[in-house]
């Protein structure tokens, strides 16, 4: 009887793509495309989620031959979409010839009306809007790409150090010292956004 | 007003959950078509290194390693029975010590 193709386990995906039937990739595409937007959203800007997406699958394709079916897919895609947002950010830091700008007007609005809230509600209801996400991209622009991806991966994800160790291939002792002081940095970026101490934008 | 370091924890927690509740974008039809391409052009690719990698292997190694095991066959029978301008040029070179600086002669 044949198999619907959902029913396949990815390693017998990986086994027929490895075979040289490259279709048989769409599934893995199909079933992990989420996924990967998942932890490429919270890394990278919205513009650019699709090109590191596709990325992530492509590198996984090329090293194909380096999963070890004994390990989950599911996490060993996650380290390469992991990495490849983190050499997004080491290629645009190399490329980065303008300095960081300053805070906009409508973050520094967002901040004062945050401050003021009083209720849970409100305050929730701050941190669904789109000045939340442009103040947290202005203050990650201004730490190196190390620091905001152990940052994101650590403080505001929900990755445990020792994930995040695996995931950007580093020891866990370099993670913790780098979150604690990339906290630290970004502690500070914040400081001087709050009202009384700010670089305005014209 | 609220000291300082409360409004900071107030700001980065009010991050930290805009963070994690952010939309997840959803990827255009269009961009699944185009990682499929690229897969297939990688596979393609990779079929041809394959198949040149198997016409160097099959046709062109022997092929080389035969012609330099006659040549080199050839070389041995002609200095050995002392036939052909090979051996000339190779006994004006040794024969003394002017000989060495004969190549310049042929141009070399």
């Amino acid at each position: 009887m044949n198999r619907a193709p959902n029913d396949f386990a990815d390693a017998d995906v990986i086994r027929q793509v490895l075979e040289g039937n490259v279709d048989a990739f769409e599934l893995l595409l199909d079933r992990y495309q989420g996924h990967v937007s998942r932890i490429v959203s919270k890394h990278v800007p919205r513009d650019t989620v699709e090109e590191v997406a596709h990325e992530t699958f492509v590198r996984a394709y090329q090293s194909l031959n380096n999963f070890r079916a004994s390990e989950s897919f599911k996490y060993w895609l996650s380290t390469i979409a992991v990495r490849c947002c983190y050499d997004f950010w080491r290629e645009q830091y190399k490329h980065r010839e303008t300095p960081v700008s300053s805070m906009s007007r409508d973050c520094q609005e967002w901040i004062d009306k945050l401050l003021s809230e009083r209720s849970q509600e409100s305050f929730a209801g701050q941190t669904r809007r789109q000045e939340a996400l442009s103040l947290l991209h202005w203050a990650l622009e201004q730490l190196s790409a190390q620091d905001r991806m152990v940052l994101t991966l650590t403080y505001f994800g929900e990755y445990s150090v020792a994930e995040a160790a695996k995931f950007l291939g580093w020891s866990v002792p370099n993670v913790k010292i780098r979150s604690h002081r990339a906290k630290k940095k970004l502690r500070k970026v914040l400081s001087k956004a709050l009202p009384g101490d700010r670089g305005v934008r014209a | 007003m609220k000291p300082r370091e409360e409004q900071t924890d107030r700001i980065e927690r009010a991050l930290r959950i805009a963070h994690r509740t952010q939309a997840e974008p959803e990827f255009a039809p269009a961009w699944r078509q185009k990682v499929m391409r690229d897969i297939r052009r990688l596979h393609n690719e990779a079929l041809d290194k394959s198949a040149e990698a198997l016409v160097f292997k099959r046709i062109i190694l022997p092929f080389a390693s035969a012609t330099a095991i006659a040549a080199g066959v050839l070389l041995v029978l002609t200095l050995n029975g002392g036939l052909g301008i090979e051996y000339d040029v190779l006994m004006l070179m040794v024969e003394d010590f002017t000989g060495l600086f004969s190549p310049e002669l042929f141009g070399l």
